[in-house]
Formats: structure tokens, C-alpha cells, sequence
């Protein structure tokens, strides 16, 4: 069906071509019809967008390898729910998962948005139209997922054994989520921008979704970090790849406008300053993708090379002098309301809150792009690995989680010596408790004390936080413990939503800090043998090496070594590691190996340390094993930090609290007595 | 096979083409709504002057806020709140009858009814306060509520209608004269 | 033939390492039976020998990354990437210079040397380079001291300027614009207010 989706295609690119220019002409002003056609345009996109979907989906389940893009990613004997991932595995099929996810996002919001914000619509479906041709554009021109070969290959090359994971099949689309759903507040303030309506009414049209794509953004990278950890098989999680700095980015500008447009909101301050950091988070999210796809900065995330990136420079430019130049003629027009009244204040301390979130965001970008730098200047080739990163931003990164036990504790307005005493005492204390405690235990890494002492402040803080809060409610409506718990929570979901997201900030600090204790060896080892290593614990793990067996499942082959483990000295059970040989069938009973033999790390999860077993391979294809053995503490504290980080968003965005009972109430009386007076 | 294709391209082409084009053969047709949903409570100035005074009433409880600047702030805050109830509306809210029999209870969703559909009539007249929302008075210049110009005409210089409060044609950006 | 060497690396015995000891189960040499399909397991591995776990070695080998292009340092590809055929060999290499007695910091010379800048897993803080290190700081530390500067003297303006005309102080966003020259509250209104506060609670 690729002459369906190959039209179909054409045709979203004129239905969103004329989205964008009726849209961003506002010829519609005054003309409802044509608002009404507009936002038509984007429902209408996003169908035809299906329908090209469905053709790509059609040609991956038939197994048409005459597609030059199912013969690239797919094979006969690849498991269902992979075939279907495969949509997103390469370069062409992610760029229509793109555009038709963004043009589902264009849809939803302009089917849920109150009608009250009626005047900003039309230029919203502009922006995001604009953006979704783009997309196809590139499709249509650079890297069409419906090209066809002069030839028909008996089977196809398969998907890499790496990308044959869960994770590979929801840890990108889930950061793709996150990615794409930018555009959508990035609409709003251009729409806003466009026009002038630049009250805060664009800010409370928006909210929901700047926390959404956060949200998506965080749990897609921690999806990244959790394949990493269990596929590549190096024990870690974050290797400050260029691809991994690039959905940091993002991130960190959508974290810090989470923050800021607090002080728009309740002070009328930062109006342009949030304009800029949604523009800016657009503009990064952008950026990752041509660092995904251009292949200017070497990475293992890289698609092939292709001409695509320069489609995405080209774009980034335009879209960057656009916007900027926009919000540049309504400078005037952003006038704060309010002035920060004092250096001691929530204000104040939510400022330097971002000038962190951004320093760090530009300390990783002119990392990423030092080299290219370098080498602009001094003509050589120079790499930046982790030690680099880790030199620049685990200070940056320190003081952030320092300010995040801080930011609470101060009022808004301005805080008096009195009361910061007051309210720093506890947390202090907890701080420096943790520290003593390390350094009693023998701990002398620099760092890792001070991460875990900040962790202990904040702690302090949030438990100080949200003990008083209760308290104090119970006091003021005379309420028991558990239901002022409870209402404080629930009446003030954006505040204790968002302390449950410190507390997950906290709780990877603490996983990441555990990284720098991780202790490892190789051994090599026959039926029976054992080797034993310690841990930062203390514990002392034997391994036993029990033998290899090989059998086969689904596509491949795979080798099993297993190994008894014993903690202490007591039996903890089995942990199995593989080598998996996949191989493809282009004929019955016809057998090809596809790729190099992939390692399937055993890992067993602890809440204090995980065991992470590699099976390196046999010594000349016997039961002689040689394995790595590695205890990586705290680990599974990032995976439950992520769990927390998404009950908090989920009670920050809980809806509820709507105008109603009173409010509206209220209105209805004064009806009332209008009608009684006749008028 | 090809062919059935191609058709199939040419519907799916049609269909969006009459769903885009449909609504300018009947020009004067309603604006696109949104889902109606209601705002939220601390979206509205009277929720954002209530959350404030909650909020320094909280804050003092928790210790963040002395005596004195609470004080202070209270005052501002109340002035504050105290100025957005009486624009809101020039009467007392009814209170809600919360003890009525069930006929009453009835009576009263037909009169919320009416109301409800008076109060989005009211709405969609334009007769608009930036600040006190809806106003009763059609053909009011001013707002009965807190004095704002209500004048609703096309900007000057290309006629775009404009909304009550605005200080710039949302057509052209040029200065609304006051 | 295979039997053969693994009955003479059982008597060989390297198997001890830095933190580990690994014993011999016993002289049962038929408990290592041979896989049915020795290629599917991946390529043969060498046995690992004590030096290939001297934490010499690691350290030296965590300073430079492998040249296959992964972005991995050499002792993290060579004992994770069991594809790659370089990390091996740059392991043999690092082995071959701390045999002719070099230091550490010889050995990643002789490496730069060889394979240029771009061997180092991060750049030496020297000459263009510390602009990598030091620039992000910098600029925070440059906007951050502006940033205090600018809003001590503003807040300070704005101080002076409540003291002097305690009038109109700023309000929330949102109410500000209703409040200018509002008339003093009368008791019903400040009754009215706390009944809101209530229901606003509720």
C-alpha cells in the first residue's frame, strides 16, 4: 500500500500547508467560517496522517521487503510486537511516528482547549501544521519510508539485537512523547505572541501540557537510562552521549520554566523570560533531533548519515530567527507587573533556580558541541567522555539539589532572619547528621559526601514541609492528622505534587551517587569454580559458575551461563546471562545468522546494590565461561525515583477545583435578580 | 491492486477536502468552541486573591512568615481580594439551599438551567467586562461593575471587531483610541 | 586439542586476582563438556589473567577510549562490546608499555601520541582546552553576579520608594488592576470575605 500512503502523504502536506498559511495570515479574524476550516485542517491531518501510518504498519506485517524501509528493519521471523516497534526503529518510519503523533497532539488540543481561548486557536493549528509539514517534507524529500527497491530480498536484514528489548520498544516513543508535545506550549506562545493576547491566559491553556511533555521527557530518559542498564551491558546507566545531553536539554528548560512561570503567575514577573525558555525548549527539542539524524557529532544513537540533517539545521535556524524576532516586537508588551521585592524570597531563590536549570543546560550543550568547537579552532580532534562532564556539572548539579531544600523554606515576598533560623534548623541538622554518620562509616569521596548530606537537607526539608503544612492544617480547621494530611495535599495538589517530585530529584542523586562505590572483576571460570568479590556494603557475594547450556527460543540461539550466587555466605538464588544468536529464515527450513551474537546481562535487583552478571564467552567454545561480575549500589533507586517522579506529576495535574458551588452560584444569583428587575 | 490504490489516495484526499472546505460554503457560521469545560478556581482573579491570603495565613502557621510581615501583607492582600469580590459582582452570592425537598430541588435545576443558558447567551452577545465577565446590560458602554469602557466597534483602521478592554486591534496592532 | 588445554590451564590456575579468589572445584576435568554450538555463544574468549584485572591497568585504560567508535573508554568496551576487535588489541597495547616499566601518565602519552587528541576520554585542561572546563562556570558565575547586582539595587530602589509613598503596593497578578484608590473595607465585606475564605478552603 505504499502508493496509498505515498498520496496520502501529499495530501497532508497540502492540508497542512493551508493550515498554516489561512492560519498565520488572520484572514480568520472576524470570519468564523474560516477559524472553523483552520482548525478542520488539523483534525483532517491527523486522519490522513493514519491513513499513511496504516499503510507503513500494513507493509511491515505483510512482510513486503520490497520496501526498502520493512527489508531495513524487519525479517519474517521477528516477533510480532517488534514488527510493530520497527515503525520507529529507523531513520524514515520515526519521522512519520513524528508527524502523525504531533499532528494527534495538534488535535487533542484543539478539541480540549476552553472555548475561551477561542482567538488563539487558528494560530496554534498554524504553528503546529507548520511544524508537521515540515516533518512530511522531510519525508517526502529526504527520507521517504514508502520508497520501494528495484529487487525483492527473500528476507530482511532484521532489527538489531540491541533494539530487540521492551525498552527499545517504549523508551523511544515515550521520549518522542515528550519531544513532540513541546510544540504544543511552543503553539501557545507564538499564538499568544502573534496575537498580543499575552496576558496569562496562554500560561493556564498550556499548563497541563508543559507538564505532560515534562513528565514524558523524564520518564523517556529514565526509559533510556533502564534499557542502557540492562542491554549494553556496561553497569551503567548515563555515558553523557551527545544524544543522551540532547534530551537532557530540553528537560532541564521545560524544568526551570516549570518553575518560573510560578512567579508569572502569582506575581506577574518573567513574562518574557517563560517566553523565551518555551521558546528555547522548542528550539532543543529540535536540536536533538538533528543530532539524532544529522550525524555531526559521532554517537551510538546515530541514525546512517543522511541529508536530513540539513533539512533540520535549516529549520532550527528559521525557526529560531521567527520566534525570536516575534517575541523581539512584542517586547513592550511583556511588561512585568510586579518587582521582586527582596533578595531573601521564594522569588528570588526560584531565579537563581533557573539561572542553574539553564547554566547546566548550557554547560551541557557547550560540552556536546566542544569538540566541534575545538576542532573550528585548533584544527584537532579532541573527545569529551564522562570524566569531562561529570568535572563541569556535578558541582552545577550539587548546588541545584542544594536550592532545592532551600526553595521551599523561603516565603514569598521576603523571609526574616528570624524565621530562616526557624525554618533551616531542622534540615540543617539533618544534613549534617547524614555527613557525620558517612564519615564515622569511612566515607572520604568528596562528592558523594556532599550529595548525600544535600540529599539529607532536602529530606529534612520536605519532611519539615510537610509535617508543619499538616500540622498548621490541622490547627486552623481543627481537622484530625490523616484528613489534614490528606486536604493539604489535595487542595494544594500543584505544591505537595510538585515536593513529591523533589523527593524523586532526590532519590536519583542518591542512585547516581551509589554509581561512584560500584566494584567489579572478570574471572574465568569451569563447572564448580567459584570467585568472590566484595561490596561497598561490606557483603561479600560468592559466585559459582554452574554451566552453559544452549537452546532455542523465538529467533535465536541462546547460550546460557549460570551462575549460584551466595550472599554472606547464604544461598541467594541463580542469575542467569546470554549470548543470543539471532538468525533470520528466508526459506523454510532455511537458516542465516542475522548480526553478531548480542549479550543479555543477569541482573539481580536489591534495594541496596544490584548484581550485574555479564557472560564475556567461553573459552574455546567449552563450558569454560569468562564472566564480569559486577555489584552496582543503589541502582534500583533511579527506577523507584522515576515511580515517585510520576505519582508527583500526576498529582500536580490532577484536575479539579473547577469554578463551581459557590462561584458559579454566585453568578446564578445575580441572574436571578436581573430577571427580577425586569432588564 | 494499483489502481485500487490510487482510488482509495483520491478519497481520502477528497474526504479531507470537503471536511476543510465545508464550513466557508456557509459563511457566518459559529466560531470553532473548545470543550467547555469551566476554569478553574485559581485561574480566576478571585481564586488567585483567595489562594494568596491562604497562603500567608499558611505560611505564618508554618513559621516561614514573621508577625510583622505578616501583617503587612495581610492588609495588601485583603485590599486586594476585598477589591476583586466587589467587581465581581455588585450583590451578595445566593447561598446554595442545601436543605430543600426534592420537588424544590427539581424547581431549582430548571431555574439553574435557565440561568445557565441565560449566562452563556449573555457570553456569546460580547457584552463582555474584562473584569467582572458577563454584563447584563446589552447595550451598556460602560461596565456597571467597576466603570471599564465596554465600547465594542471595529478598530479604525481595518475594521476587525474589537474586544471589550483590549488597548490594541488584535487585526492590525494598532492603538484602540480611548 | 581442547581438552588438552584446558587440562593444562587447570593446572595453570591464573585465576587469582585484585579482591578475588577463585578456587579450584577439583581435578574433575570432564565436568567442562563442550558446547554444541560454539559459535553461536560469540567469539572464543581468552581466559582473563591476573593482569587483566590490575587496577593499574583498568585505571590507565578508563582515561582512554576505544577507537571502534563506540564512545566507551577501553577497559569498559573491551570487557562489555565482545564484537569489538579493537579495545582487545589496545588492551595488548597497554599491557606491552607497562612491560617496558612506563608510568601511567607515559602510557596515555604514548597513546595520545599515537592515536591522537581524541584517545583521551576527556580533553587535558591545558591551553584552548580550559575554555571546556572553565567557560560554563564562568558564564553562570558572570549572569548570576549580574543578576544579584541588578535586582540588590532594584529592590533596594523599590524599599526606599514604599518607604517614602507607602501607596498601592503591588498586588498578585491578575487582581492588580482593580485596586487602585479602593475605598477603605466595611465590616459585611470583610464578613463576606472570611465566609469565601471558608468556602475557597472547603
Amino acid at each position: 500500500m505504499t502508493i496509498l500512503g505515498q498520496l496520502a502523504l501529499w495530501t497532508a502536506l497540502l492540508v497542512g500547508l493551508w493550515a498554516a498559511v489561512v492560519g498565520f495570515s488572520g484572514r480568520w479574524h472576524g470570519r468564523p467560517e474560516l477559524a472553523l476550516s483552520v482548525t478542520r485542517s488539523v483534525y483532517a491531518l491527523f486522519a490522513v496522517l493514519v491513513v499513511a501510518a496504516i499503510s507503513l504498519w500494513k507493509g511491515l506485517i505483510v512482510h513486503d521487503f520490497n520496501i526498502e524501509y520493512v527489508s531495513s528493519y524487519t525479517s519474517r521471523n521477528l516477533p510480532g510486537y517488534f514488527i510493530f516497534s520497527a515503525f520507529w526503529a529507523g531513520q524514515k518510519g520515526s519521522l512519520l511516528f513524528w508527524a502523525i503523533v504531533l499532528s494527534m497532539f495538534a488535535a487533542v488540543a484543539q478539541w480540549l482547549t476552553p472555548a475561551r481561548y477561542r482567538a488563539l486557536m487558528p494560530y496554534v493549528a498554524a504553528v503546529t501544521s507548520t511544524v508537521t509539514s515540515f516533518f512530511i517534507t522531510v519525508m517526502l524529500f529526504a527520507a521517504n519510508p514508502f520508497a520501494r527497491m528495484h529487487f525483492t530480498p527473500p528476507d530482511g536484514q532484521g532489527l538489531n539485537p540491541q533494539l530487540q528489548n521492551i525498552g527499545m520498544v517504549i523508551h523511544p516513543p515515550m521520549l518522542y512523547l515528550g519531544y513532540i508535545s513541546i510544540t504544543i506550549p511552543f503553539a501557545f506562545a507564538i499564538a499568544a505572541l502573534l496575537s498580543r493576547r499575552v496576558d496569562a491566559g496562554w500560561l493556564v491553556a498550556i499548563r497541563k501540557w508543559t507538564l505532560m511533555s515534562w513528565l514524558f521527557l523524564s520518564i523517556g530518559i529514565t526509559l533510556g537510562m533502564w534499557w542502557a542498564y540492562v542491554e549494553l551491558g556496561w553497569g551503567g546507566y548515563w555515558a553523557w552521549d551527545p544524544v543522551e545531553n540532547a534530551s537532557l536539554l530540553p528537560w532541564l528548560t521545560m524544568s526551570a520554566f516549570l518553575h518560573s512561570v510560578m512567579i508569572q503567575e502569582k506575581r506577574g514577573m518573567l513574562k518574557r523570560w517563560n517566553m523565551s525558555l518555551i521558546i528555547g525548549s522548542f528550539l532543543l527539542s529540535i536540536f536533538g533531533t538533528f543530532i539524532t539524524r544529522s550525524g555531526v557529532i559521532a554517537s551510538v544513537h546515530s541514525f546512517t548519515q543522511s541529508s536530513v540533517g540539513y533539512f533540520f539545521l535549516g529549520f532550527l535556524i528559521a525557526a529560531g530567527v521567527l520566534s525570536f524576532t516575534l517575541l523581539y516586537t512584542r517586547w513592550e508588551r511583556l511588561e512585568p507587573d510586579s518587582q521582586l521585592e527582596s533578595m531573601v524570597s521564594r522569588e528570588a531563590a526560584f531565579l537563581f533556580n533557573n539561572l542553574l536549570f539553564v547554566g547546566i543546560a548550557f554547560s551541557v550543550l557547550w560540552g556536546t558541541l566542544f569538540p566541534i568547537l575545538s576542532e573550528a579552532v585548533r584544527g584537532t580532534k579532541i573527545a569529551v567522555g564522562p570524566p569531562f562532564f561529570n568535572k563541569v556539572n556535578v558541582p552545577l548539579g550539587l548546588l541545584l539539589l542544594g536550592l532545592t531544600g532551600i526553595g521551599p523554606l523561603i516565603a514569598w515576598r521576603k523571609a526574616s532572619t528570624a524565621n530562616l533560623k526557624r525554618q533551616f534548623a531542622g534540615p540543617v541538622a539533618t544534613g549534617l547528621a547524614v555527613l557525620a554518620l558517612l564519615l564515622a562509616s569511612g566515607m572520604r569521596n568528596f562528592y558523594a559526601l556532599m550529595s548525600l548530606a544535600l540529599a539529607g537537607f532536602v529530606a529534612g526539608t520536605l519532611t519539615q514541609e510537610f509535617a508543619r503544612g499538616t500540622r498548621a492544617r490541622a490547627r486552623m480547621y481543627a481537622e484530625s492528622i490523616p484528613i489534614a494530611f490528606g486536604r493539604l495535599v489535595a487542595r494544594n495538589r500543584r505544591r505537595y505534587g510538585g515536593y513529591l517530585v523533589h523527593l524523586a530529584m532526590l532519590l536519583y542523586f542518591v542512585a547516581f551517587t551509589g554509581y561512584a562505590f560500584k566494584t567489579e572483576t572478570e574471572a574465568t571460570l569451569r563447572p564448580g569454580d567459584t570467585a568472590t568479590l566484595k561490596s561497598a556494603f561490606g557483603h561479600t557475594y560468592t559466585f559459582t559458575h554452574m554451566g552453559v547450556s544452549q537452546f532455542e527460543q523465538l529467533n535465536r540461539v541462546v547460550t546460557q551461563a549460570s551462575v549460584q550466587v551466595s550472599k554472606n555466605g547464604k544461598s541467594i538464588g541463580v542469575v542467569n546471562s546470554e549470548k543470543r544468536q539471532h538468525f533470520s529464515e528466508p526459506a523454510p527450513g532455511v537458516r542465516e545468522k542475522s548480526f553478531e551474537p548480542s549479550t543479555e546481562v543477569g541482573i539481580r535487583y536489591n534495594l541496596q546494590e544490584d548484581l550485574y552478571i555479564v557472560y564475556a564467552g567461553s573459552v574455546d567454545g567449552t563450558e569454560e565461561a569468562v564472566y564480569r561480575f559486577t555489584l552496582n549500589p543503589l541502582v534500583v533507586w533511579v527506577w523507584i525515583g522515576c515511580l515517585v517522579l510520576i505519582v508527583g506529576a500526576l498529582v500536580t495535574m490532577w484536575p479539579g477545583g473547577v469554578v463551581s458551588g459557590p462561584v458559579r452560584r454566585g453568578q446564578a444569583g445575580y441572574e436571578v435578580q436581573l430577571a427580577g428587575t425586569g432588564q | 491492486m494499483n489502481l485500487f490504490e490510487i482510488i482509495a489516495a483520491v478519497l481520502v484526499a477528497l474526504a479531507a477536502v470537503t471536511v476543510i472546505i465545508a464550513p466557508l460554503t456557509r459563511p457566518g457560521q459559529s466560531a470553532p468552541s473548545g470543550a467547555d469545560d469551566p476554569e478553574e478556581v485559581d485561574d480566576t482573579p478571585k481564586g488567585i486573591a483567595l489562594a494568596a491570603l491562604r497562603e500567608i495565613e499558611f505560611d505564618r502557621a508554618t513559621g516561614k512568615l514573621s508577625d510583622e510581615d505578616y501583617s503587612q501583607l495581610k492588609t495588601r492582600y485583603t485590599t486586594a481580594a476585598l477589591a476583586v469580590l466587589r467587581t465581581e459582582s455588585g450583590a451578595e452570592p445566593a447561598r446554595p439551599d442545601t436543605t430543600g425537598s426534592s420537588d424544590r430541588l427539581a424547581a431549582g435545576d430548571v431555574v439553574e438551567a435557565m440561568i445557565a443558558d441565560r449566562v452563556r447567551r449573555l457570553e456569546h452577545s460580547g457584552i463582555r467586562c474584562p473584569a467582572c465577565g458577563p454584563r447584563p446590560e446589552s447595550d451598556a458602554l460602560f461596565c456597571s461593575g467597576c466603570g471599564r469602557s465596554l465600547t465594542v466597534g471595529g478598530c479604525a483602521s481595518c475594521g476587525t471587531p474589537l474586544v471589550p478592554g483590549s488597548r490594541f486591534c488584535e487585526g492590525c496592532g494598532t492603538a484602540v483610541a480611548r | 586439542m581442547t581438552r588438552r588445554r584446558a587440562f593444562l590451564a587447570g593446572f595453570g590456575g591464573a585465576l587469582v586476582a585484585g579482591g578475588l579468589r577463585a578456587q579450584q572445584a577439583g581435578p574433575d576435568q570432564d565436568q567442562t563438556g563442550a558446547l554444541r554450538d560454539p559459535g553461536a555463544a560469540g567469539r572464543p574468549h581468552e581466559r582473563i589473567s591476573e593482569r587483566d584485572n590490575a587496577e593499574f591497568i583498568t585505571a590507565v585504560e578508563k582515561r582512554m577510549h576505544c577507537t571502534c567508535g563506540c564512545g566507551l573508554d577501553i577497559y569498559t568496551c573491551r570487557t562489555t562490546d565482545f564484537t569489538c576487535s579493537f579495545s582487545p588489541v589496545l588492551h595488548q597495547e597497554v599491557l606491552a608499555l607497562n612491560d617496558e616499566g612506563k608510568s601511567a601518565d607515559d602510557i596515555v602519552t604514548a597513546f595520545v601520541a599515537k592515536y591522537g587528541e581524541k584517545v583521551l576520554m576527556a580533553p587535558k585542561p591545558v591551553g584552548f582546552n580550559i575554555a571546556g572546563y572553565v567557560v560554563p562556570g564562568l558564564v553562570i558565575l558572570l549572569v548570576g553576579g549580574i543578576m544579584f547586582a541588578i535586582l540588590k539595587r532594584r529592590t533596594r530602589v523599590l524599599a526606599a520608594a514604599q518607604a517614602e509613598a507607602p501607596v498601592a503596593p503591588p498586588m498578585p497578578a491578575g487582581a492588580s488592576h482593580a485596586v487602585v484608590g479602593a475605598p477603605p473595607a466595611s465590616q459585611a465585606e470583610l464578613e463576606r470575605l472570611t465566609r469565601e475564605m471558608q468556602e475557597f478552603d472547603q
